[in-house]
């Protein structure tokens, strides 16, 4: 296995108790849990807005033995709130570094995050959504390793996040880059490659999303709702009308009429 | 007893819609300020207000402008503390108790936010605190007429369950009238009597919630979103011809499948 971050028994505040978290390299993870279970307190942990002395390893490397710029280099973080305030237009502001970023790489992510038609708009002029869309692609653009985005569909329809994990995955692929997510809404989280519950300072459930949103009971009690269709597989798989639990309607469908 | 919109002037349509006073009223739509300068009879929509039947008088008009607020869909980005702000909104709208700080610890405790917060600066609360103070606050302006946008979003299921609980108090105990406007059909589904589907500057269709639900093929023809569960079953119908009723409880669809499967 090649763990490109290593969380280990992590301990912060009344937050997080000897939580450990191991990540594969070029791989989408989604990490989820009730509200103020520390998801966002995670990220900021992990890209070293809160300091402490943490046992966390990057690519082998201890976090607080990167310089800054070293780090920002390999890890990249999209926030909820935080917006990117400039007088320039997207293309202007993509413009000013063009000797850092690769022609290619731009327009890969300008087709697929759907940036084009806000090329021209002037930053502050952007919508929420083309706002985090953008800031998404200057943290693909940005890292060299990681990127963590917060609350993956605070603007988005659900299908827009499917798309993205569609489109995180590409990148995986193509500039070797491994993606952690974090959603209160599990429907999409279908789609990520492992998927982390925390609840109550430590992971409640880990593995492959399937078996994770098989777990009914555990994340309603927690306060999780389990996606309707899986939800509803779940309970007829209980009731023995299916054997295994089907990913979409359809499939669901010609299963219990035949 | 209602409210109805009628010939509202918006852009280049004329809408109509009827909002059930005393209920939960949802809007699905994915342009939520449109429809909220129509409801709030924002100065670029004219139209005639009827209430209970009845044209309303400049008075009632005034009444009904000054009993009204849109809670947003979220607090917007500032680094006062929670306690400044929500002090700078009483003043806005010219409340001022005679204990000030017990209503704002109450409003909070209400929404089941740690009053600790008070003294966190706004861009320092997570999503769901920021979603459960601005329902707080729209508890403490107290309208007859509350208007959240995507109420939900954010919030765990524990959290969901406590604000829709909230909601029915609030219609059943305190008469007042709410209006959920968010894209999220599932929802809407679930916690609403009456609904209006408003979507390119025109009203889809307006009615009981469970009724307009059932019209998947009238739904579908305008690209809306269907909620899973009624989408399911309708797909059930459509392709095994099987005799599933639509519900609400995923235990009573369970129920129909296992007599019908």
């Amino acid at each position: 296995m090649d763990v490109i971050l290593n969380i280990n028994n992590l301990t912060y505040l009344n937050i997080f108790e000897n939580l450990s978290i191991y990540l594969e390299k070029n791989k989408i993870i989604t990490i989820s849990g009730p509200n103020n279970c520390g998801k966002t307190t995670l990220f900021k942990i992990l890209c070293k807005k809160i300091k402490g002395n943490f046992n966390i390893i990057l690519n082998s490397k201890g976090i607080y033995e990167f310089s800054d710029k070293e780090y920002d280099d390999n890890i990249q973080v999209v926030y909820q709130d935080e917006k990117i305030i400039s007088n320039n237009t997207v293309k202007e502001l993509i413009d000013i570094q063009q000797e850092r970023y690769d022609k290619e790489k731009v327009d890969f992510l300008v087709k697929g995050l759907k940036l084009k038609k806000v090329l021209n708009k002037k930053i502050y002029e952007l919508s929420d959504k083309e706002n985090f869309m953008f800031r998404i692609a200057f943290s693909i653009l940005n890292s060299k390793c990681l990127v963590l985005i917060d609350d993956i569909d605070q603007y988005l329809y659900q299908y827009e996040v499917a798309e993205l994990y569609s489109f995180f995955r590409e990148c995986t692929n193509k500039y070797n880059l491994t993606f952690i997510l974090t959603c209160i809404e599990l429907d999409s989280a279908i789609y990520s490659d492992e998927l982390y519950i925390i609840n109550d300072k430590k992971i409640t459930l880990k593995g492959d999303p399937l078996y994770v949103l098989s777990k009914d009971n555990i994340l309603n009690k927690i306060g999780l709702e389990v996606p309707f269709i899986i939800d509803l597989s779940v309970k007829l798989r209980d009731y023995e009308l299916i054997d295994k639990i089907p990913l979409d309607q359809g499939e669901l469908i010609n299963k219990l009429w035949k | 007893m209602e409210i109805v919109f009628k010939d509202y002037q918006y852009g280049d349509s004329t809408i109509n819609f009827t909002i059930s006073l005393n209920q939960i009223n949802g809007i699905l739509t994915n342009a939520p300020t449109e429809i909220e300068d129509i409801i709030k009879s924002n100065i670029n929509c004219k139209g005639q207000l009827i209430i209970n039947e009845k044209s309303a008088t400049k008075k009632e008009y005034a009444f009904y402008k000054k009993n009204i607020i849109v809670i947003k869909d979220k607090l917007t980005y500032s680094s006062e503390t929670l306690y400044e702000y929500i002090e700078k909104v009483m003043k806005i709208h010219k409340i001022y108790p005679k204990d000030k700080d017990k209503k704002i610890k109450d409003s909070l405790k209400i929404v089941g936010v740690n009053i600790r917060t008070l003294k966190n600066s706004i861009h320092n609360l997570s999503s769901s605190e920021k979603k459960l103070v601005s329902i707080a606050i729209g508890l403490i302006i107290n309208p007859n007429i509350l208007i959240i946008e995507n109420a939900t979003k954010f919030l765990d299921l524990k959290n969901k369950k406590k604000v829709i609980m909230l909601f029915r108090k609030l219609v059943e105990q305190y008469n007042k009238t709410i209006v959920l406007i968010s894209e999220n059909s599932d929802e809407l589904y679930q916690y609403t009597k009456h609904i209006i589907i408003f979507k390119k500057h025109k009203i889809i269709i307006d009615g009981d919630t469970d009724y307009v639900f059932k019209k998947v093929s009238f739904l579908k023809e305008h690209n809306i979103n269907i909620p899973k569960i009624i989408d399911f079953t309708y797909r059930v119908k459509k392709e095994k011809k099987a005799k599933l009723e639509y519900h609400k409880d995923i235990r009573d669809i369970i129920k129909d499948i296992y007599k019908h499967v």
